[in-house]
């Protein structure tokens, strides 16, 4: 429902009987309404305040209504101009429907009409913000930093963003630890109907099931020890919205049964409640995770898996981007560069190829740390390789004939051990989570020493 | 009693049985006493022989001066009346003020060409003197379905309407006293 107190409308005429009544007559509906008795005043008032309609007359001593309908669109489009006209005058009313105005009425207004034209103005009007605001939450979107890009790859992924946004279908995201995955979630949502409600995040990654269950469904006062009040856990939060679960594929079995409980009723309870609770949410979640291979292993319950992944959106990692890597670099140049106040002009070629050449295992989260690193050290000019500091001292050449998958065992062997297998200070080096580190040191059968 | 006052001023023939109920209605609603007279209003000062019509604001001149100094008064007028930019209108007030106007005239079923109906008469006037006095004690229009504060452009919207205030506009009205 529109509140008619946040309309103002202007109200130009000549004739004082029509400005009061006029006036009155929104003022009952509870609008803001504001007058004036020619073109002259109009223009003085429109300067000064924002105005949502403009109900104008067409014969004004001086400047005619005709001609402020144009001035008023050349100035803002986003004005609505409703004409008042004699019949005797009805040919330049319909001229100015060329020149921007909403519609007209003839004089004496048939109060259906005008509550009719006013109630579709506010509507339209209404949309057209929608619309700006959608437009800009897309275009913001398009410039995050992690989806920034001109590559195929990442340019499937916006198409897919575009096609799943407006179902209700659950989305499973996956890619490598800091390809924007919680990016993709939250242009997913800010493109959905729910957009207007809530977008809750569950990081199930770092933390213990019984943590994970009352920040899941809540719980009531004396639950466990240490509740101390009643709590809503996100689930209930999230309520006609949408729930990011972040690192899905982490989660005990015992977890994924009550989650797959949860996603076929969307009824809970609270932990150490009894009373059923229901909740309106669509379901969004990530994984770094193959979980294929865990649903085959018997790690991961199959029936959950296919019930979070109606469909799948693919993060390419950003070794896979082609040209994307210079395109990222330039842009992180550019934010570090202006929130600094530095005057850094590009990057060398020389640096730009040793950029292009590293495998950025902690993806665009890792590319974005280094070019942040490299504005610090930099006085001024360009960036050379001098400036970039590839963790521990990372060397292509060597590096060149090797697999990606052996490049990465030692790159992360060699983080660990300079810091002493400090978990996360390595994972903060590498730019990836600690929970991934984990995984890529069980996967690679990396061992201490 | 409540507190304030209204005077019912009926300027044509409506008959007990609509204005008692009419009396009733008012009282218990706004809470407040009831007093009838008749008001001296020169209605044909008000005609437009352009409009054909009356002027609202003509009578609405005349009522203000004619008004008792103790409470609020709404006159009820048989005669088409407008204000020079609409083509018509039901009634008018001063938004929280002392005078409202109501005219009855396309309250009738005749005027749609349909049959003489009285109970639907009668029904169509209690909204409308209900909403012009809601007018006059301090309430703007209300978008609550059904409440008798929702704005009617027609005859049809008004028949949609009830006779009452809804939670809001009551809640309104007890605080305006
Ligand atoms: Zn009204
Ligand atoms: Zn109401």
């Amino acid at each position: 429902m529109i509140d008619n107190a946040n309309v103002r409308i202007l109200v130009v005429d000549d004739e004082y009987s029509v400005r009061t009544s006029l006036s009155r007559w929104f003022e009952a509906d509870g609008f803001m309404v504001d007058t004036a008795a020619s073109a002259e005043e109009a223009m003085e008032k429109l300067s000064r305040a924002d105005f949502n309609i403009v109900l104008l007359d067409v014969k004004l001593p001086g400047m005619d209504g005709l001609e402020l309908n144009r001035r008023i669109h050349q100035v803002n489009q986003d004005v609505i101009v409703i004409i008042m006209t004699a019949y005797a005058s009805i040919d330049g009313a319909v001229k100015s429907l060329k020149e921007g105005a909403f519609d007209y009425v003839c004089k004496p207004i048939d109060p259906e009409n005008l509550t009719h034209i006013v109630r579709n103005a506010i509507e339209t009007q209404q949309l057209q913000k929608e619309n700006v605001r959608l437009r800009a939450s897309v275009d913001s979107l398009l410039s995050t930093d992690f989806i920034v890009g001109e590559s195929p790859q990442i340019k499937r992924v916006l198409e897919m963003i575009g096609q799943v946004a407006q179902t209700d279908a659950t989305v499973m995201i996956r890619g490598e630890s800091g390809t924007g995955k919680e990016l993709v979630a939250r242009a997913i949502h800010a493109n959905s109907n729910r957009r207007y409600g809530p977008l809750v995040v569950v990081n199930c990654g770092a933390v213990t099931d019984t943590l994970l269950e009352s920040e899941l469904f809540g719980h009531e006062k004396g639950a466990f020890t240490g509740a101390v009040g009643s709590r809503k856990g996100k689930l209930e939060l999230a309520d006609k919205g949408t729930v990011f679960f972040d690192e899905i594929g982490n989660i005990t079995e015992k977890m994924q049964l009550d989650l797959l409980r949860v996603l076929e009723t969307k009824e809970f309870s609270r932990v150490g409640g009894s009373r059923t609770l229901k909740s309106d949410f669509r379901v969004v979640s990530a994984t770094n995770r193959d979980l294929e291979t865990a649903v085959r292993e018997g790690s991961f319950r199959e029936d959950l898996y296919f019930r979070l992944a109606v469909f799948t959106i693919e993060l390419p990692p950003l070794r896979d981007r082609e040209g994307d890597i210079p395109l990222l670099a330039n842009h992180f140049l550019r934010d570090f560069a202006t929130s600094s106040g530095k005057e850094i002009v590009d990057i060398s070629p020389e640096a730009m190829k040793l950029i292009e050449k590293y495998p950025w295992p902690g993806n665009v989260r890792e590319l974005r740390n280094v070019i942040e690193r490299a504005v610090v050290v930099c006085k001024g000019g360009r960036i050379t390789p001098d400036h970039l500091s590839f963790p521990f001292g990372y060397r292509s050449q060597e590096e060149a004939e090797e697999s990606l998958e052996a490049v990465e065992r030692r790159h992360i062997k060699h983080v660990l051990d300079k810091t002493g297998w400090n978990i996360s200070k390595a994972a903060q080096v590498l730019g990836i989570d600690r929970t991934t580190l984990y995984a890529k040191i069980k996967k690679h059968g990396i061992e201490r020493g | 009693m409540g507190h304030g006052k209204v005077y019912l001023a009926p300027a044509a023939h409506y008959g007990d049985a609509l204005l008692d109920a009419l009396d009733g209605l008012v009282s218990g609603t706004f809470n407040v006493q009831v007093e009838r007279m008749s008001p001296k209003l020169d209605l044909a000062a008000a005609y437009s022989t352009s409009r054909h019509q009356y002027s609202a604001e003509n009578l609405m001149a005349q009522l203000v001066n004619i008004a008792p100094g103790d409470g609020k008064i709404l006159a009820m007028v048989d005669v088409d009346i407008f204000v020079p930019i609409f083509t018509f209108i039901f009634g008018e007030a001063q938004l929280g003020g002392k005078a409202a106007l109501l005219s009855t005239w396309r309250l009738r079923p005749e005027v749609y060409g349909e049959a003489h109906d009285k109970a639907l008469f009668m029904e169509r006037v209690f909204k409308e003197a209900m909403h012009e006095l809601g007018h006059a004690f301090g309430l703007k229009h209300c978008y609550t379905p059904g409440c008798v504060m929702n704005f009617s452009p027609t005859i049809d919207h008004v028949d949609e309407k009830g006779f009452k205030f809804c939670p809001v506009c009551t809640r309104g009205l007890q605080s305006g006293h």
